[in-house]
């Protein structure tokens, strides 16, 4: 697992908290990397937060997800909306 | 005859003010506490009192404890712990505004990234987010906080409403996120997931389209 910026791979899982996001990157055929990003992404859906797998190039198409997908190029986690 | 002991001299001298004051009370009673006697008798009560020295000494200064003599080297060492840690609350604070400035960095580049390269050039040019919807409505997200920033707007821009809603602003360790990442939370919620998002926000200034017989210029181009 490697933290960087985001342009370094395509496969990134992030996690938005109070350092910005916790970037978490990952190779399909590495098992480990799968392992560790699968595990954080699962922690994270613990917690209660939404995952949305976005378009590598931006966000012309997205989706809401439940399970970790190895294969998607960028997951975005964000917390639950609340109505002020 | 009943004895009433001091407990104080400012319960004394409050109680032969306010309720001392028995047929046989004079103002000379009171003088005589303000200036001091040692027993003041009267039909009903007998006071004992101290001295006025006692009873002006408690009402301006209570017990007097003399300050410990400090040495000039104490004094100095004193001074220099507190400038040290002034010092430690300015490095602290320093470095608490650079984390905070790398976290909004870092939510600005993860929303830009996520931007269409139209929504970008809108950002850039207004200064703010517009968003299609999933189902297809028109949004705008204001950078402005995350409070009430999210407007409903037709083609041609007109207000249609505002929403009041965003992701929780903290996380787990109770820190605040930067704000980038509420309005990331916004963006790909209104455009992934609107029923959520709006279903849970909260509806203020709703108004209807101001120019309903302009026709949208940018639809009829296409």
């Amino acid at each position: 697992m490697t933290t960087e910026t985001l342009a370094d791979t395509r496969h990134v899982l992030s996690i938005t908290d109070g350092t910005g996001d916790t970037r978490i990157m990952w190779d399909p055929k590495n098992k480990d990397e799968v392992a560790t990003a699968k595990a954080a992404f699962d922690a994270a859906k613990a917690k209660g937060m939404l995952a949305y797998s976005v378009d590598d190039e931006g966000g012309r198409t997205g989706e809401v997800i439940q399970e970790f997908n190895k294969k998607a190029g960028k997951i975005i986690m964000v917390r639950q909306p609340q109505g002020g | 005859m009943a004895t009433v002991w001091p407990t104080s001299a400012d319960d004394r001298v409050w109680s032969l003010w306010a309720s001392g004051t028995t047929s046989t009370t004079t103002t000379s009673l009171v003088w005589n506490n303000w200036i001091g006697t040692s027993t003041v008798t009267n039909s009903t009560n007998t006071t004992y009192l101290t001295t006025a020295d006692t009873i002006w000494g408690l009402w301006q200064t209570g017990p007097i404890t003399p300050a410990p003599y400090r040495t000039p080297e104490e004094i100095q060492a004193d001074a220099d712990a507190a400038q040290a840690r002034r010092e430690e609350d300015s490095r602290r604070r320093l470095a608490a505004q650079q984390v905070r400035a790398q976290a909004e960095e870092r939510a600005t580049e993860l929303l830009h990234a996520l931007l269409t390269e139209e929504e970008m050039r809108y950002y850039l040019e207004h200064d703010e987010i517009q968003v299609r919807s999933q189902h297809g409505n028109l949004y705008v997200i204001e950078k402005r906080g995350v409070h009430g920033n999210i407007r409903q707007v037709d083609e041609h821009g007109c207000r249609l409403g505002r929403i009041c809603v965003a992701p929780k602003m903290y996380d787990e360790e109770r820190r605040v996120l930067p704000v980038q990442d509420g309005w990331i939370g916004q963006y790909l919620m209104l455009k992934h997931d609107e029923d959520l998002i709006i279903g849970r926000g909260n509806w203020s200034q709703r108004a209807e389209c101001k120019h309903p017989n302009v026709p949208i210029l940018e639809r009829a181009a296409a």
